[in-house]
């Protein structure tokens, strides 16, 4: 018997431990460093910042925003626009062409009839038979690399690795002299490289 | 009068829990832990999927749902988060309660439903393994339209797995399983276990025809409101779209294949996995025996539903040891030979048939030497060479399996199989399957492990 609670208590701790640190890293961007270094964390005076705490500030920033709840939001998270009260533009930012400019891009100039179809039906208000003919007013990219334990990506090895579209990685260097003259950048995150753009219109 | 009625509550309490407190123990520590990290910590609405769905809701309630396209699951869940979330003023906070309160009766459920099949000290250990898993506690305090629909099909297990199945327990799983297909659509699969579990418990065909015809009525009857309001507003009663499921998840693909799969999104699965039955069948057997037996035992993927989940591999072979004591595997060397067998028919098949084929995936586009090509075969599907054996083993031992155990393993056969059409991208999604997989591992630690120490001991005053 005295083994049956030796393994039950081996899984308790295991997982609670498990799910201790899971939680510590997602709310908090705590890592495991060793179970020595763990052990003397817990007696550490050491405060953590949420790791929401960049989201929040670019949701403040967007709320702030002229006339935000008209405007759309191009990105591959949803909830920007669900916190700042704005429309909401999907793109995972693999679609149109290779030769697209930035401007074909946001514009979805040369998207495929698919690539407007999932962006239309991610998107909110929802424009599933493509009615609605939205222009995205903001852009929110960042570029993260692909990693299969993190339960934010999904896509296949194979779809990560699709390279006939657009190519928008100048997006996150604000500096390079490339970038277009109306996109004026609003934010820049040196933690996670998360950059905001507002799109002026190119007549103006 | 007051007092009447508590010593009502206390009496059932007494007959349901025989004097253990212990589930409702671990039930309460597991609902105060989540609900201190949900309310505590987890501030901020950043699920997509939740807010995807409560989007939906909205367009629901706005009118637009014919401009709309639901992906992964029906209209269930987009109103529940709408109606309630527009009652308390607070989506996020009813998403989150609406999680915890089915993370809190799927702990309570697997003491209840491991008590009906191997009695209640493995029941607690069960109720344990379940009540610490982390993708539990994940889901328990996320706003997501995950839990509900597991709960409901995990209530549901707890009527399957009673020793006599009356006509009342059928009636209740179908309304269980219908309301949790009105969330997520995976319940029809737990049905088709159902129904063939039904028919080769015995030959009472008829019988089994009429208990079936039970439980496909009643849950016919509970998901008819979505069917109608799909046929209504898309033409369709199952609506959905697999295609960009399909496009965005598959291992290996074509750009040919994408072109087609894109644009036949109207078309339905069937239609989507025949436009390449190699391709599809290459995917499929890559889901089945490499990526999604990482998601449930960790093979290297942290992402894990193990009960060991830091651990490779250890959570699997406590798995496997639970269940071949469940078969009561026997020494006869027909068995063996059998299985034996089958193991080489397997390894022979892939070996065959993916050294022919000359498909140009994107996997395959460079040249790989034979050898080469022969280790990464090997690599990938080495899940196969034990799983195959196993589910044969298991086959040739259904009259040896408990006769209330083997509903939930045929049961969480179907689901396995059946799932493995795409890449299970999160462990979570395999979620059921924690009960069966729990009570593999506890029949380990209470039957298996007492027995082999026992035997190590022996082994050791025999030597000395």
């Amino acid at each position: 018997m005295k083994y049956v609670i030796f393994i039950i208590i081996f899984i308790i701790l295991l997982n609670v431990g498990f799910s201790y640190k899971y939680f510590s890293s997602v709310f908090y961007g705590d890592s495991f460093d060793g179970i020595p270094s763990e052990i003397s964390k817990l007696f550490s005076s050491k405060k953590y910042e949420p790791t929401t705490m960049e989201f929040i500030e670019i949701v403040d920033l967007l709320k702030k925003q002229p006339g935000i709840e008209n405007s759309y939001v191009m990105s591959i998270s949803v909830q920007y626009a669900y916190h700042s009260g704005s429309k909401f533009l999907y793109t995972d930012f693999r679609a149109g062409e290779p030769s697209d400019s930035l401007n074909d891009f946001i514009e979805r100039e040369n998207w495929s009839e698919y690539e407007l179809y999932v962006s239309n039906v991610l998107s909110y208000p929802r424009d599933k038979h493509g009615l609605l003919k939205p222009v995205a007013d903001y852009v929110i990219y960042s570029d993260i690399p692909y990693d299969d334990n993190s339960p934010d990506y999904y896509a296949s090895e194979y779809y990560q690795k699709l390279s006939n579209h657009a190519d928008v990685s100048i997006l996150s260097n604000p500096d390079n002299e490339e970038l277009p003259s109306n996109f004026e950048l609003l934010y820049k995150s040196d933690k996670t490289q998360t950059v905001i753009y507002k799109i002026h219109n190119i007549e103006n | 009068m007051i007092l009447n009625q508590v010593q009502k509550i206390i009496l059932v309490y007494q007959i349901i829990f025989q004097g253990n407190k212990l589930p409702i123990i671990i039930t309460a520590i597991f609902f105060f832990s989540m609900l201190y990290i949900a309310f505590v910590h987890h501030t901020i609405w950043t699920e997509q999927d939740g807010i995807y769905y409560y989007f939906h809701g909205k367009e629901f309630f706005d009118g637009n749902s014919h401009n709309a396209q639901i992906l992964g699951a029906p209209m269930g869940t987009p109103i529940i988060y709408v109606v309630l979330g527009d009652l308390f003023g607070t989506p996020f906070e009813v998403a989150k309660s609406l999680s915890l309160i089915s993370g809190t009766i799927i702990v309570l459920f697997s003491y209840f439903i491991t008590k009906n099949i191997f009695g209640a000290k493995v029941a607690v250990i069960t109720q344990i393994i379940v009540a610490v898993n982390t993708k539990l506690h994940f889901l328990s305090i996320s706003a997501l339209n995950e839990l509900m629909p597991i709960a409901l099909i995990i209530s549901s297990f707890y009527f399957l797995t009673k020793n006599e199945l009356k006509n009342s327990d059928f009636i209740l799983m179908g309304i269980l399983l219908g309301l949790s297909f009105m969330l997520r659509y995976q319940a029809i699969l737990i049905i088709l276990g159902i129904v063939i579990f039904l028919f080769i418990r015995n030959r009472k065909i008829r019988y089994n025809a009429l208990k079936s015809g039970i439980l496909i009525l009643v849950f016919l009857t509970t998901i008819s409101p979505i069917l109608i309001f799909n046929y209504m507003t898309y033409e369709n009663p199952m609506e959905t779209d697999s295609s960009w499921y399909i496009l965005t998840l598959f291992q290996f693909q074509t750009p040919e294949w994408r072109e087609s799969i894109s644009e036949m999104r109207e078309e339905g699965l069937i239609s989507l996995i025949l436009e390449d039955p190699y391709l599809s069948a290459q995917n499929y057997f890559y889901n089945l025996f490499s990526h999604n037996p990482s998601r449930l035992f960790n093979f290297g993927i942290l992402d894990n539903i193990s009960a060991f989940p830091p651990i490779p591999i250890l959570g699997f072979i406590t798995v496997v040891l639970g269940f071949l004591y469940t078969v009561k595997i026997s020494k006869d060397k027909t068995t063996w030979i059998t299985i034996s067998t089958f193991a080489l028919i397997a390894l022979l098949v892939f070996f065959i048939g993916i050294l022919a084929s000359e498909t140009s995936t994107a996997s395959s586009s460079e040249y790989i030497s034979p050898v080469a090509k022969s280790s990464v075969i090997t690599s990938q599907y080495y899940f196969a060479l034990v799983f195959i054996p196993l589910l044969i083993l298991g086959i040739l031992s259904l009259k040896k399996i408990q006769k209330n155990f083997l509903p939930l393993l045929i049961v969480s056969t179907i689901l396995f199989f059946s799932l493995s059409i795409i890449p299970v991208y999160r462990s979570y999604h395999f979620l059921l399957l924690l009960i069966p997989l729990s009570i593999l591992n506890s029949i380990f630690i209470y039957e298996v492990l007492p027995k082999f120490v026992y035997r190590l001991k022996s082994l050791g005053k025999v030597r000395n």
